[in-house]
């Protein structure tokens, strides 16, 4: 009994015509396109299908990292008031996105439609960035890593107030983005909840420099030119249990400039240290890697402008199936060893 | 994890295109919320959700 319909937020919720949707067989994709593995995501629009705005977000920690009740409730509220605006002919209408069905996409109809299989949310991400691989139009380092978390930005919001900022580092502080601060658009467009802000993060070119965010403060709006740091875009993909990703089961750091130049490798590669190694590397007889290795080089490549580690440049450069050869350092001694990437199953 | 289950474990007592749940009732189809938005000009609330 959480929104029971005489409570806040029930009163809110019988405002709205209420829908629940669990297959995604006849949904318009292109129009409610979002990150493909949260597993509970909503949208408050009108008849017309223009949206007015997104909740949802998660992280690789939980499903519900970003989810809050009075966050909730206060997305409800925005969402009357800018249907009251809408009504009024107070709000500019937006153009709707081209609508794109789950049919259109073959292999998604060969293993669900043709099987009667459920049609769930993160198949229509899995099968669109698989039928971009093989039509080379996938760009993983946009589609494989959705929805860029704002933490990474130094932008820590205080989850039940929205996109009440409750904590700034790094890349946002030096920007002047304050605690308190309400986070009201990025790059001009409107953003009225967690999920709007990371859906318009998300839509930003992965090679920007720079992103404008704008900010109410004491009354008033200002705006921020936040550096966008290096690897801005980066987030664990481990809960995205059946992507393209090439699975590699270990995890890795990277070295610093000092340990590279201690060991002679090149300040600039993505030489790095083995953290863990999955259990299941063995099993499926992966890889030899250990906790302590030094993976300098894969496939003899050292560098890479988007890799800071082996681990993501196999994730990067590869795809998944594929065979590498790594040259590892290990206890003081170089070594050249073979690691085989597996596919995770889509529908069996 | 706890507000997502506590989310998810709403109560549902399920008629044909309906979801009854705390005295609200939910679509279970698209076309006729859209219908039904239409009709009373109210806004759609829309939840995507996995079946549990």
């Amino acid at each position: 009994m959480l929104s029971p319909a005489d409570s806040p937020r029930g009163k809110l919720l019988t405002q709205y015509v209420l829908a629940r949707i669990t297959r995604m067989d006849d949904i318009d994709v292109g129009l409610f396109d979002r990150d493909w593995n949260n597993t509970l995501y909503f949208f408050a629009l009108n008849a017309n299908e223009q949206i007015y705005f997104r909740y949802g977000g998660r992280d690789s920690e939980s499903p519900d990292t970003f989810l809050n009740l009075n966050s909730l409730e206060l997305a409800l509220a925005k969402g009357l008031e800018l249907h009251k605006q809408y009504q009024e002919g107070k709000l500019a209408k937006a153009e709707r996105p081209k609508p794109v069905f789950p049919r259109e996409f073959p292999l998604l109809v060969e293993r669900t439609f043709a099987r009667n299989a459920c049609v769930e949310c993160h198949l229509i991400g899995d099968f669109i960035n698989q039928h971009r691989e093989l039509d080379g139009t996938l760009d993983k380092v946009t589609h494989m890593f959705r929805s860029p978390d704002p933490r990474t930005l130094g932008i820590h919001v205080d989850i039940p107030k929205g996109l009440v900022v409750k904590e700034v580092r790094e890349a946002a502080k030096d920007a002047g983005i304050a605690p308190g601060d309400r986070i009201a658009s990025l790059e001009g467009v409107p953003v009225w909840t967690f999920a709007d802000f990371q859906y318009r993060l998300d839509k930003l070119p992965r090679k920007s420099e720079f992103v404008r965010i704008g900010l109410e403060r004491a009354g008033s709006v200002v705006e921020a030119k936040l550096a966008l740091p290096v690897r801005w875009w980066y987030t664990d993909l481990r809960f995205r249990q059946m992507t393209i990703d090439p699975r590699v089961y270990f995890d890795s750091r990277p070295l610093s400039e000092q340990r590279k130049r201690e060991l002679g490798l090149e300040p600039a590669g993505f030489a790095s240290e083995v953290t863990h190694v999955d259990a299941f590397a063995e099993m499926v007889k992966s890889h030899g890697l250990k906790a302590g290795d030094i993976v300098i080089a894969v496939d003899g490549v050292r560098t890479d402008p988007d890799a800071n580690t082996a681990e993501l440049f196999i994730k990067l450069r590869r795809k998944a199936g594929d065979s590498v050869t790594l040259e590892v350092m290990r206890g003081g001694r170089k070594m050249q060893m073979p690691l085989r990437t597996y596919r995770m199953a889509f529908r069996k | 994890m706890r507000i997502r289950n506590a989310i998810l474990a709403l109560a549902a007592v399920t008629v044909p295109g309906f979801a009854q749940e705390d005295g609200l009732q939910w679509h279970d189809n698209y076309k006729s919320a859209i219908a039904e938005a239409k009709r009373t000009q109210k806004p759609i609330f829309l939840e995507f959700r996995c079946e549990p």
